[in-house]
């Protein structure tokens, strides 16, 4: 399957690769996994005392959909507040990609990490 | 003849519902079948007869692919207990997530420092282990309908752990042929 320009320009460049202390209490730490291929991906926040997103990073294992839609999140989610970066939808991302439907759920799964790098930071910045 | 096509693919080479088969005897049940329905058998039939041994033969292809793998077996006898693996959205718990992440990060660090010593058989070793212990324990689940989740669970578990020691062998098999560096 050829992928678009944009999903190869990430996968060949992918930003942001890379991880943060998840013990940090600044950090907040997503992991998920698509158990119907394995791929596995790691994304993490950084956020500052006003609740913004000062930098983020990710580890994808899995294919070039999968590494490119997390790549673009982390370029997408520096600056947001956490609010505004609960908004990003899969489809916003799978939209920017041109991902074909059976690579939809690549870009599931980046939606799925930064919400659970979120529902991370939060849960921290609560305890 | 009749097509016994309603018939679970099991039962079709006289085996019982188990995870555990015998690789030979279903080799040789499946031959056995598929010389029996062959087409040829029935070039001078008549036309539903010889659509029927088509149909047959079809069949029995798919259930011996089926049963062959142990994963495609265990997704088989699920979806038999009317549990869809496909619906199963959910991620692993954390702890499972963020060893398979690391596993995969030590296998990147192997690949580029294109040296296998760096722990390479050692890592497939211990897959290959957590992959046979996950087997039994679905194989013993499977049979419990009280505990199909926890046999789905392990199933799901599964594909993260031959993902791993598929790209464990694909290193494996670059290192051999030279490394990184060299074409």
């Amino acid at each position: 399957m050829a992928y678009s320009a944009k999903v190869l320009d990430h996968y060949e460049n992918p930003r942001n690769v890379g991880s943060f202390d998840k013990d940090d209490r600044s950090v907040g730490t997503g992991m998920v996994g698509a158990p119907s291929c394995g791929d596995v991906m790691k994304l993490q926040i950084k956020v500052n005392e006003e609740g913004v997103i000062e930098d983020a990073k990710f580890k994808t294992y899995g294919c070039g959909s999968a590494i490119a839609s997390s790549s673009l999140l982390t370029e997408w989610v520096k600056g947001k507040t956490l609010e505004e970066a609960t908004r990003i939808k899969n489809s916003d991302i799978a939209e920017e990609l041109a991902l074909p439907p059976v690579k939809i759920h690549c870009s599931v799964l980046a939606e799925d990490a930064i919400k659970a790098a979120i529902a991370d930071y939060q849960k921290k910045a609560g305890a | 003849m009749q097509p016994p096509l309603t018939k679970d693919y099991f039962s079709l080479f006289g085996l019982p519902i188990d995870f555990h088969i015998d690789d030979e005897e279903l080799t040789a049940r499946y031959r056995e079948m598929q010389s029996a329905v062959h087409p040829d058998r029935y070039a001078s039939a008549a036309a539903q007869e010889q659509r029927i041994s088509l149909q047959m033969a079809a069949r029995i292809n798919e259930a011996y692919e089926t049963l062959r793998h142990p994963m495609s077996r265990i997704r088989y006898m699920l979806e038999l207990k009317g549990v869809d693996p496909r619906q199963a959205d959910s991620s692993p718990d954390p702890a499972f997530l963020a060893r398979q992440i690391e596993w995969r990060e030590t296998l990147e660090e192997i690949r580029e420092s294109g040296d296998p010593g760096h722990g390479l058989a050692a890592l497939s070793e211990e897959a290959g282990a957590c992959i046979a212990t996950l087997l039994e324990k679905v194989a013993a689940e499977l049979k419990d309908d009280a505990r199909l989740s926890s046999a789905l669970t392990h199933f799901l578990e599964l594909q993260y752990y031959y993902r791993l020691l598929e790209e464990a062998r694909d290193i494996e098999d670059m290192l051999e042929q030279g490394g990184p560096g060299r074409t």
